[in-house]
C-alpha cells in the first residue's frame, strides 16, 4: 500500500499552480485597491475558499469561521493598496491574515479547557470532507499536504498540528505535548522547512 | 540577546505559523525589519503556511460575498503606504535639520502623529472631537478590542486633524436639500479629502443608516457611511471625490447599499 501511494507522488504534477493564479490574483487585487468591486470579487472567489476553510479549521464553528471570514475580506479590501508582491503572493498575504484573525479569534474567546476539549476532537486530517469543494486540482493539493505532513516525525507533525490548525501558542503547545519550550520551537522550525521542501515553495 | 534571553532569530518558523503570544510577535517583527535573511525565510514559511491553509478550503457559505460587498462599500480603502499626509511635517523648519532630503528611506513604520497646528484645528476643536466621538460609538459597538480600537481612534482622529491643518483645507456651510438640516464640509483637494457633519436630520431607526453618494456627471458612487454620535450629528469623511460637485445622502440599511434606494437629499461641494 505505502509503496503505491508512492508511485503515484512522483507522478503527480508540480505544484506551481500556486503560483501562475498568484498573478492574475495580482492584477486583480491591484485594480481592487482602485476601488474596482468586480476585480475584489475575482479575489474573493479564487480565495473565499481557503479562507473560511481554515478559519472553520481552526475555530470548528461555522458561523464564527463567517464572520471571521468576512473580516478577512474587508481587511483585504481595505488594506488592498499596501499589498506589496515583495513580501509574498497574495494568496499568502491573504491566508496569512485569515490564519492569524482566526486565532486571535480563538484565544481571546474561549477558556483553554473549552479549546482543548474541542481540539482533541479534530483528529489529524479528520476535517469533515462535506463541503470540500472536490475540484480535481484542490483534491491533489489537500492530498499532497496531507502526505507531506505525514512525513514529518510524530513531534514536528504535533507541533505544527497544535500551533497551526489549533491556534496554540508554542508555549501551550509545550504543555500539551509535554516536551520543554525549546524542543517545541525546533520542531517547528525543522517541521516546516521540512513541509516547506516537501511542498516545493520557492519565496 | 533579547530581553527574555531567547534567540529570536529562530522564531521565524513560529511567527509563521501564528505560534506566538503578543509580546514575542511584536520582537519578532521588529528583528525582521533589520533581518534581510528571516524575512526570506519568512516569506517561504508563510507561503508553505498558505498550503496547509489551502488544503483546508471548504466550500463558503451561500450569501458570503454579498455581506462582504455590502460591507466593502460602505469601508474606505487605505492609500499605499507612503500616503500624502505625511507631507505635512515638512512645513515648519523648527526641527534643525530642516527638510531638504526627501529621500523615506528611513524608519517606514510608526507613523508617529505630527502635532498639527493650522488655524481649523486651533478654531475647530470641536470638529475633531465630533468626529472621534462619531467613531467612537461605532467602534464601542461592534466591541473590537480595546487596544485596537483606540488605534482606530488615534488613527482617525489624526486624518480629522490632518485634514483640518492642511494649508488647502476649506470650510463651507451648507444647507441639505430637502430637508431642514445642515451640513459643514472641511474640503482639502491636496488631501482629497472631505470631512461632512451634518446636523438636523432625524435619527435613523434600527437597523438603518444614512449613506453617502458622490454626484457627478456618471451618475452616483457609495461615498460612505455617515456615522452617528449619539447627539444627533452626523459625520462622514469621503476619500477620492476627483470630480464629485455634489454629495448625496440617502437612509439606507446599515450594512450600506451599492446604489441608493431613493433619489437622494443633495449638498454643494
Amino acid at each position: 500500500m505505502d509503496g503505491r501511494e508512492r508511485s503515484v507522488d512522483e507522478a503527480l504534477p508540480s505544484p506551481a499552480s500556486g503560483r501562475t493564479r498568484a498573478d492574475g490574483l495580482g492584477d486583480q487585487l491591484a485594480r481592487a485597491s482602485l476601488g474596482d468591486m468586480e476585480a475584489f470579487e475575482g479575489v474573493y472567489r479564487e480565495l473565499a475558499g481557503p479562507v473560511f476553510g481554515i478559519a472553520a479549521r481552526v475555530l470548528l464553528d461555522r458561523a464564527q469561521a463567517e464572520e471571521v471570514a468576512q473580516e478577512v475580506f474587508v481587511e483585504v479590501w481595505r488594506r488592498a493598496a499596501r499589498y506589496e508582491a515583495s513580501a509574498g503572493s497574495v494568496r499568502s498575504w491573504v491566508l496569512t491574515i485569515a490564519h492569524r484573525r482566526a486565532v486571535d479569534r480563538v484565544r481571546s474567546e474561549q477558556a483553554s479547557a473549552d479549546r482543548a476539549a474541542r481540539v482533541g476532537r479534530a483528529e489529524p486530517g479528520a476535517t469533515p470532507p462535506d463541503e470540500v469543494p472536490e475540484a480535481v486540482e484542490h483534491r491533489l493539493e489537500r492530498d499532497r499536504v496531507r502526505r507531506c505532513l505525514g512525513r514529518l516525525t510524530g513531534l514536528q507533525r504535533e507541533a505544527v498540528r497544535l500551533t497551526y490548525y489549533a491556534g496554540y501558542t508554542q508555549r501551550e503547545a509545550a504543555a500539551a505535548l509535554k516536551v520543554p519550550l525549546t524542543t517545541v520551537k525546533g520542531r517547528l522550525r525543522d517541521g516546516l522547512i521540512r513541509l516547506r521542501d516537501c511542498l516545493g515553495v520557492e519565496a | 540577546m533579547s530581553p527574555r534571553g531567547y534567540d529570536v532569530h529562530g522564531l521565524t518558523a513560529a511567527y509563521a505559523l501564528d505560534a506566538l503570544d503578543g509580546a514575542e510577535r511584536s520582537e519578532v517583527e521588529a528583528h525582521l525589519a533589520e533581518c534581510e535573511d528571516c524575512r526570506r525565510d519568512l516569506r517561504e514559511f508563510q507561503e508553505t503556511a498558505a498550503r496547509l491553509g489551502g488544503a483546508e478550503a471548504a466550500g463558503p457559505p451561500e450569501g458570503l460575498w454579498e455581506k462582504v460587498r455590502a460591507q466593502a462599500v460602505r469601508t474606505r480603502q487605505l492609500p499605499p503606504e507612503a500616503s500624502g499626509i505625511e507631507d505635512e511635517a515638512g512645513a515648519d523648519g523648527g526641527g534643525g535639520t530642516g527638510t531638504g532630503a526627501g529621500t523615506d528611506g528611513g524608519s517606514g513604520g510608526g507613523a508617529t502623529v505630527v502635532p498639527l497646528r493650522s488655524r481649523l484645528v486651533r478654531r475647530l476643536p470641536w470638529a475633531v472631537a465630533a468626529a472621534a466621538a462619531a467613531v467612537a460609538l461605532v467602534l464601542g459597538a461592534v466591541a473590537v478590542d480595546q487596544e485596537r480600537r483606540m488605534q482606530e481612534l488615534q488613527k482617525h482622529t489624526s486624518e480629522v486633524e490632518a485634514l483640518l491643518a492642511a494649508p488647502g483645507t476649506e470650510k463651507m456651510d451648507r444647507p441639505v436639500s430637502e430637508s431642514e438640516a445642515q451640513a459643514t464640509v472641511f474640503a482639502s483637494n491636496d488631501h482629497d479629502t472631505m470631512m461632512i457633519m451634518v446636523k438636523g436630520l432625524p435619527p435613523a431607526p434600527d437597523g438603518k443608516a444614512y449613506q453617502l453618494w458622490y454626484v457627478d456627471e456618471d451618475g452616483m458612487r457609495s461615498a460612505g457611511m455617515l456615522e452617528e454620535d449619539g447627539e444627533g450629528m452626523l459625520t462622514g469623511m469621503v476619500k477620492g471625490m476627483s470630480g464629485a460637485e455634489q454629495i448625496g445622502i440617502t437612509m439606507e440599511p446599515d450594512t450600506g447599499m451599492p446604489e441608493p434606494s431613493k433619489d437622494p437629499m443633495k449638498v454643494d461641494v
